[in-house]
Order: C-alpha cells, then structure tokens, then sequence
C-alpha cells in the first residue's frame, strides 16, 4: 500500500442528473483517495458511475443538468463549486484525462503538434519558446518514433494505437499530478492494449503522478493497479489494495463478477450468470445494498437498510452492507462469515 | 491537391456531353425553331421549308447535334427571334448584372446568416434562439414573391430608400457615379435574396455547432483547461462551419436559380429577368441557351464544392 | 469422429486498393490469403486474431455476404462459393449469421416478431397462425417472455437484444452459425448469459459455431478448435489445448502473453515475460514474416491437431517440396 498525503480526495461525493424535469442520483456517498506514484482502479460495469465520478473530479458535468456535492479535494484545490476559471487553470496542468476513443477525442481538422501545444498555451507552465520543443520531446516520451512526422499529422493518418500515444502525450503537457484514464484501452487491439498500460505506467512511475483508472477490464485491473474500488449502481461496494480484493473478493457483487469471468478454470462449464439487471436510476434506493435484488437467495437482505460506512474487514479493506458475511453461491457449502471467523 | 483539381475537371467533361445532349434533345421538343420568328402571312409555306432545310434542320439529330455543339464551341447561341439580337450580346448585357446581384447576395447571405446561428447556438433555448427559429420558419413558410413585393412596398414605395427597378440610374455619369449606382440598384433585391436564403445556412450552422457542442474532442480540450470562449471559436466553430464551405458551391447554383423570380419581380435587368421574359414569348434560342448555362454552373458549382470541402478538410485532402 | 461440416480450402479473399490518377489496381489487400480448415458438426470453431486480421471476411465469405477471390468452401459435397451451388441446397437457410452489434443490426422500426421471422419466411410458406407459434416458440427458446413479442429493440437491454438476434439466427434451424464478437459489446455479467446460452442451444439443437473474436479468454472457454489469424494468414490451428499451453508461433505468443491476467501474485513476472516475447518479435521479425511483412504461406504439422506457420529457414524446404 502507498503511503503518504493524498493527491485526490474525494469525500462523499454524489451526482444528481436532472432527467425528464427530475433529479436522480446516479452517484451516491463516494469516498475515495489517490496517493502520489498511486494507480487506483475504478472498476464496474456500464451504469455503474464510475464515469460520472471521473467527470466529477475533473469538473466536467453540465451545471444545468448535473448537481455535484460533497467534497473533492486536488492537491488542496476544491473541486466543488469551482468558478470555471479556477477549473480552467487546474485542468491540464493538475488533472490530465485520457479518454477511450483516441479517434473522436482528437480535433478531426487540427495538426497533431497544434492539439498538442494548445495544452501549453492555454496555461503558463511553459514560456512560448518551449511550446515547440515541448511538443516533439513528449511525442517522443510517449514512444513515437518519427516525432516532426506525426506532429505534422492529421489524427486520421495514424493508427488507433499511435492516436492513443498522442492523446497521453497531450494529457501529461503540463505535467499534471493526477492523470485521469477511462477505459484508455477499450478500443484498442489486445496487443496495442498492453503497450499503452506499459506507457502509462512508466509515465506514471516515472513522475510519480497518481493515476484514476476506470475500467471495466478485471484482467487491466489486475495487472496495474495498486488499489481498487469496485462500484455498483453508484456507490462503491468493495475498496483495498488490489490483493485484497483480488484474494478476498468479499462483497456478493465482487464475487459474482469475478465468477462471471470466463478463464482457464471455466472451460467446457457454465459461467455464472447474474440474474437481472442493473436497476434504472430512477428505482435505484441507495440506502439498501442495491446488488442483493440480483441474488435471489438473499431476497430478504434486499429489503435491509444498510449503513453509509462500510465495514473494514482488514486494514484498508472495505466492504459495503452486511451481505457478505452470509454470502455463499448456491454450490458452495459455507459462507465467507464461517470461512473466515471474521 | 493539383491532381485531384485536374481529376474534377476532366470528370467534368462527360458531365458537359450529357448534359448537352439533354439540353437539345429538349431544345427539340420546344415548340419554334429559328424561322418561327420570320413567319408571316406573305411568307409562302415552301419557302419556309427551303429555308429550314438550308439551315440543316432536316438533317439526321446527331449532325444538328454536332453543328449545334460546334457553334456553342464557338460562342454562336444563334438568334433571339423575338429581339432579333445574337444570343451572345442579349446574354453579354446582362450577366454583369446577374453577377453583381449574386456576389452582394451570397455575401449578405453569409453577413447575415452565420452570425444568426451563431447567436442562436450560443443561447440554446433562450429568447435570442427561439426568436430566430420562429424568424426563420417563418421566412421559410412565406412564398419569395410575397416577402419581395412586400419590401418593394415597403422601401421602395413608402420609403423611397431604394429604386425598385432596373440596375442603373440613367442620369449616372463617370464610372465611378455609375459604379455606386449599380451597388445603390442591388442592394434591396440583394438583401431580399439574403433574407430567405439564410435559412438554410442559420439551420445548418445551428444544428451543427449545437452537435458538435457534444462531440468528444470539445470535452478533450475542456479537458486541457482551454477557455469556453477558445473552444467555442476554435474547436466548434471551425469544424461546424465546414459543411457551409462545401455547401458554397451549391448556393453559387441556387442563386442562379432563384434569380428568375427576384430579377423578375423587382423588374431587374439580369439572366432571370431575360429567362422569364424568352419562356413568356417561346423564345427558344435564349432559353436552350439559358437551360445550357445554369446547367454548366450547376458542374462547376458541384466541382466547386467537391474542392473547397478537399481543400479545407485534412481527413479528404489526405486519404 | 464427429463428421464434418464445412470445409475450406485455400480460400482468398483479395481486394484491389485503387490509386494513381487513373484509378488503376496498385496494390491488394490480402484480407485473406489462402486459409483452409474444417468445422465440424457440433462443434464451436474459434477464430482469433485483431482488427484487420481477416477473420471477419472468412466469416462473411462463409455466410455468402463477400465472394471469394480463390478456393472453395464445401458444404454437403457441394462448393458454395458459387451462388447457383448455395441456391440448389438452401445453403441459407443452414447458415445463419450474429452480429457484434446489437442495436445495429436490428431494424429499430421492426417488432421483434418481424425481425425473428424474417429469415423464415424466405424458406418456407407459414400460415400467420403457424408463423406466430413459431416465433413464440422461439423466444421461449432464448427465455424471453412471450408478451414481448410486439415490442421493438430499443425496449430491451444489451444481452436481450443479443438474445433476439440469436432467436432470427436461429428460426430457420440451421446447422451452422457464424458468430462474429458476439459478446465484445456486453457487460461481463451479460456476457457470461449470453455465451452460457450458446452452449445450451448448440447442446440442445446441435448448431455448430464459428466463433469469430479478439477475446482469447472467451475463446478459450467456448472453442473447441482454433485457428490464429495475422495479416490475412493463419499463423497456428489446433486444438484448445494446442493453442493455449503449447503456442508455437510467434505471433500466437505474443497474443497469449498480451492478455491481462487475473493473477495480482505474479504480474511482475507476467509482465516481463510479455515484454520478453515482444522483444523476441522485434528482434527476430524476419525469421517469422516474409519480406512482404506477412507470417510464411505454409503450414507444418506439430501433431495431429497442431499446425503452425512455418519459420525462414523451414520455408527453403517446403518451397523444395512444392515444386
């Protein structure tokens, strides 16, 4: 576990999105903390608001339709109720954001060096003399290899993979402290997928930044994360270091996922299926533990209210509502509670 | 960039030979021929036939084809029967005219349109917007000729701000008198033109600056700490605008088009007005040549929207 | 022995890639370039390999939406890379297609009893009350309530419309299915109903699949046998086992070893085993690709099951043996 004052932290943050004239929380009571030199992974599927909490933090929800509250501290700066002055002097030079599809988050009719160095110029990290340097030295730093080539390129003229090192290239400009990356990698090859992980981890390393992960992927998580917050329906069900919650999944939802997975293991047999759905935001109750509606054999839980702090069943990991302790799959003979004594 | 020019306007010539041979196959079916015009009572019906087979008119189609081609090559139209001029001199007196109307229409088109959308963009669903959709439906749903003869009315007639006929005072002298004139002439036909002509722009440019509002790369540069204002000019506005700079080439045509009525209506003496005036009296000479003209600015009105979009949008200059 | 069910043999797919100012053929793609395997009846035939690997077009060869430049493809003894062949057996009607995307290939202005009964009613003459029992019959198979039949697709979820597009594939009880990223679009819960389900109809209706996928754990867990694809070629067929604990190829290797891993323990070591075998990649390049930047033309048996591409200094032998 990384150690040290918190570069991001995030104090029961809530979303409300305005939908049809009425307001619906998408995201509920988020904690979270990111470390200098730390990868925290936000892991879910879709819906499950870890885009909208990744928004949050880089201050990008539409104030007409979208109500944030809570509190979300940068590197001392508040998030919350920033005018959009102050957001523009944190965006780019504290907070960095990689998106999924390098294609659509490129300007179609800009030069790459331009989109580039437009970083630079809208903050003054760096004096206008460096712009152009700047600009060939990070398309270097992020491993393209004809950098004055590609500076000079369109977004179309390179491949998926190349766009997405542009777009790192474009996200670290100013050397920002956290460096926010949804689902970097969900559009590209297998392959592709593994050099921009290796990319952004020895960027990461290398300046010691802290990075936010949203990804969907339990392998990507798994492979480069150092903590790991899991959510469901808007709220964070199970958080610890990844070996925590890779080597003790405990919350019914974690488990149910990582059963779910197809490996090694589950040839020629079922995989297990989650009954139901992912509720709609207007039928989520985030006072219960909004997961146990999808395990049958747990239906009276369903109806429980649950505590808005979770339990910590190690040191640093955390598991929301009482359902783990009675969790069990229908094969399997004992349940967490008895397993561990806890 | 040079080769795809050469390769649009090669691409032109089939276009040009179809586009010929439509127009005499229906210069054929018009009622009239050269003669028509010399016909009268003390004309003898033999004569007449002498005459139209001396003129190769009983020829196979493709030699009067080729002829015909021959002398368009040659900037022979033939003759209006009804004025008894040269085509080419009719059409010679008033392409000046139509041009300058076309040039101040397309630019208070542009003036008047782009600014509109931008306004409405900025303040989606505000009064400002909704003021202009209503404005601009509104335009839309009333017929041309209303909207001119009401500013005839209006400017014209109550106000005497501006003339409402012809293209020149007759008392200009000097060509710099006669040059301010002209500009004096155009400018109510020019703005009613512009009026109606906006709307499409206004929705064009609305709709897509309001989509692009939402597109991916806007949220990237938020994302750098760019200004709302930066991105708005610089990243929405720029690649929102590039349908209209294709769509250039095409409003060159529709002008063109549109300029039958206006020039008709405010008693303009330009191509339109001379088109009305040749369908009103058969005069087939002036009209086939007329149907020929648009019909070659429509190619190069298309050729021209196929280059500006090459030229300003990398993703089709670079493939 | 299982019988076999499709065959194909040295199947090209080439298209011209026009430039110049003449818009004269300069180049080819060789989106597939002389691939040959069989699926058997019953079976789930996995092909993998990433985005411009060819995989789709073999898939899309094998329905009948793309011709083939060259080689055949047999099918009851007959070739039905010729149309009047596909024509004569109601090829069609024994090959049916799903799709990555859902929402897509749906017609949205359709209810789900039109879009399920489509494929029907090319092959057989149904009354309305037959037709209507059949399509009733069918969402009972792909456990979709019977009242929904009436409604359209946008009023069900991801994996419900994979479902739907699974009973329309499934209507005219074919023999074969060709699947291509039937599940990269879905949630993992959602996924694992959906590749659950395509193991029980194959069980219950003896379908074979040709599972097209860049998921190489999906793959594992649905395939019996596998071919790899890179750059319009196969670089390794075998079986599961073959493929996944024995790889030979290169390229197979590098695919293997670049699938993240749930195993946080050994994620150092995983790594640099990667970063190894893509070393190995760069540095060795031409030992595994021709000069042309594509894997060798011709395979080599390891066993029985297994074959992989050759390497450059195998190739001078079987160059010898082919002429």
């Amino acid at each position: 576990m990384i150690e040290g004052k918190n570069l991001l932290d995030a104090k029961g943050v809530s979303v409300d999105f305005r939908i049809n004239g009425k307001w619906l929380t998408a995201l509920y009571n988020v904690d979270l903390a990111v470390k200098p030199g730390e990868v925290l992974a936000l892991v879910g599927e879709s819906g499950s608001g870890k885009s909208t909490f990744a928004t949050s933090v880089i201050g990008l929800h539409s104030k007409n339709q979208a109500r944030v509250s809570g509190s979300i501290v940068l590197d001392g700066h508040q998030i919350i109720g920033a005018s959009d002055k102050e957001m523009q002097e944190l965006r780019g030079v504290k907070v960095g954001m990689i998106f999924q599809d390098p294609l659509s988050a490129l300007n179609p009719l800009m030069k790459i060096g331009d989109q580039i160095s437009e970083a630079m110029e809208v903050h003054d990290v760096y004096p206008r003399e460096k712009w152009e340097n700047r600009t060939i030295e990070l398309l270097k730093e992020v491993g393209i290899t004809k950098p004055e080539r590609v500076a000079k390129q369109y977004p179309h003229e390179l491949s998926g993979g190349m766009r997405q090192r542009v777009m790192i290239a474009l996200a670290i400009a100013n050397e920002p402290d956290l460096i926010i990356a949804d689902e970097p990698t969900t559009a590209l090859d297998v392959t592709i997928q593994a050099q921009i992980l290796d990319l952004i981890q020895e960027i990461q390393k290398k300046k010691k930044s802290g990075v936010l992960l949203i990804t969907h992927d339990l392998g990507v998580v798994a492979e480069m994360a150092d903590s790991v917050a899991v959510m469901y329906a808007g709220q964070i069900v199970e958080s610890g270091s990844v070996e925590q919650v890779f080597e003790n999944p405990t919350h019914p939802y974690t488990r149910s996922l990582l059963r779910a997975n197809p490996s090694e293991d589950t040839t020629g047999d079922e995989l297990y299926v989650i009954p139901g759905t992912v509720p709609s935001l207007a039928d989520m109750d985030h006072s219960k533990d909004l997961f146990l509606q999808r395990v049958p054999w747990l239906a009276d839980l369903a109806q429980e209210k649950v505590s808005d702090t979770p339990a910590e069943i190690e040191k640093g990991h955390f598991v929301r509502g009482n359902a783990w302790k009675d969790f069990s799959f229908p094969d399997e003979k004992t349940s967490k509670k008895k397993l561990k004594k806890w | 960039m040079w080769k795809l020019i050469i390769k649009r306007v090669l691409l032109m010539i089939p276009q040009l030979l179809l586009m010929t041979l439509l127009v005499f196959w229906l210069a054929k079916f018009m009622p009239g021929d050269p003669f028509t015009g010399k016909f009268s009572p003390q004309l003898d019906l033999n004569q007449l036939r002498e005459m139209r087979k001396a003129a190769g008119l009983d020829d196979p189609w493709y030699v009067q084809y080729v002829r015909w081609i021959g002398n368009v090559f040659h900037g022979n139209f033939g003759e209006s029967f009804v004025m008894k001029k040269d085509v080419t001199t009719l059409i010679g007196q008033r392409i000046g005219n139509t041009v300058m109307l076309s040039i101040f229409g397309l630019i208070l088109t542009y003036l008047i349109g782009i600014p509109m959308a931008v306004a409405a963009a900025k303040k989606e669903g505000k009064f400002i917007d909704n003021f202009f959709l209503t404005f601009t439906s509104i335009t839309f749903g009333i017929p041309a000729v209303i909207v001119y003869l009401f500013l005839i009315f209006m400017f014209g007639y109550m106000l005497h701000w501006f003339p409402t006929t012809g293209s020149v005072s007759l008392s200009a002298e000097g060509p710099i008198q006669i040059f301010l004139s002209r500009i004096y002439h155009v400018i109510l036909p020019a703005t009613a033109y512009a009026l109606l002509g906006t709307v499409g722009i206004f929705n064009y440019l609305r709709v897509g600056l309001l989509d692009t509002r939402n597109l991916d790369f806007i949220k990237t540069a938020r994302a750098k700490g760019v200004s709302e204002k930066a991105i708005f000019w610089k990243h929405n506005f720029r690649n929102s605008v590039l349908p209209l700079a294709q769509g250039f080439g095409y409003q060159i045509v529709s002008i063109f088009g549109g300029a039958v009525i206006l020039e008709t209506i405010f008693n303009f003496p330009g191509m339109g007005q001379l088109f009305t005036n040749s369908v009103t009296t058969n005069d087939s000479a002036v009209i086939t040549t007329l149907i020929l003209f648009s019909g070659f600015l429509s190619l190069v009105g298309a050729m021209l929207s196929d280059l500006i979009l090459a030229w300003v949008d990398p993703r089709v200059r670079i493939s | 022995m299982a019988k076999e069910l499709l065959k194909i043999e040295n199947l090209k797919v080439h298209y011209p890639i026009r430039g110049g100012f003449f818009n004269r053929v300069v180049d080819k793609v060789y989106a597939a370039d002389g691939v040959s395997f069989v699926i058997e009846e019953g079976e789930t035939y996995g092909l993998v390999g990433e985005s411009g690997s060819g995989k789709t077009t073999i898939g899309s060869v094998v329905v009948g939406l793309e011709k083939a430049t060259e080689g055949q493809i047999f099918y009851k003894g007959l070739d039905i890379t010729k149309a009047s062949n596909r024509k004569k057996i109601n090829y069609n009607k024994d090959v049916q297609m799903i799709f990555q995307d859902s929402m897509s290939s749906l017609n949205p202005r359709k209810t789900i009893f039109d879009i399920i009964t489509e494929p029907i009613h090319n092959f057989e003459k149904l009354s309305k009350e037959e037709t209507e029992k059949r399509a009733k019959e069918l969402l009972d198979i792909v456990g979709l309530p019977q009242r929904t039949l009436y409604q359209y697709p946008f009023q069900f979820s991801g994996g419900q419309r994979q479902r739907i597009g699974i009973a329309r594939a499934i209507s005219t009880n074919p023999k074969l299915i060709v699947a291509d990223e039937p599940v990269s679009a879905l949630d993992l819960s959602v996924q694992a109903q959906v590749l659950n389900f395509m193991k029980k109809i194959q069980k219950d209706l003896g379908i074979s699949f040709l599972f097209i996928s860049h998921d190489l754990g999906v793959v594992r867990h649905m395939t019996n046998n596998i071919a790899v694809m890179h750059l319009g070629r196969f670089v390794e067929l075998g079986n599961r086992e073959d493929v996944f604990n024995n790889p030979q190829h290169i390229y197979t290797k590098r695919l293997l070893a670049a699938i993240p891993q749930m195993d946080v323990k050994n994620r150092a070591k995983n790594k640099q085993n990667r970063l190894d075998i893509e070393k190995e990649y760069q540095d060795n390049h031409d030992f595994y690709y021709g000069t042309d930047g594509r894997p060798y033309p011709f395979l080599k048996e390891i066993s029985k099951t297994h074959k992989v591409a050759v390497n450059a200094d195998e190739l001078k032998n079987f160059e010898k043996e082919n002429k």
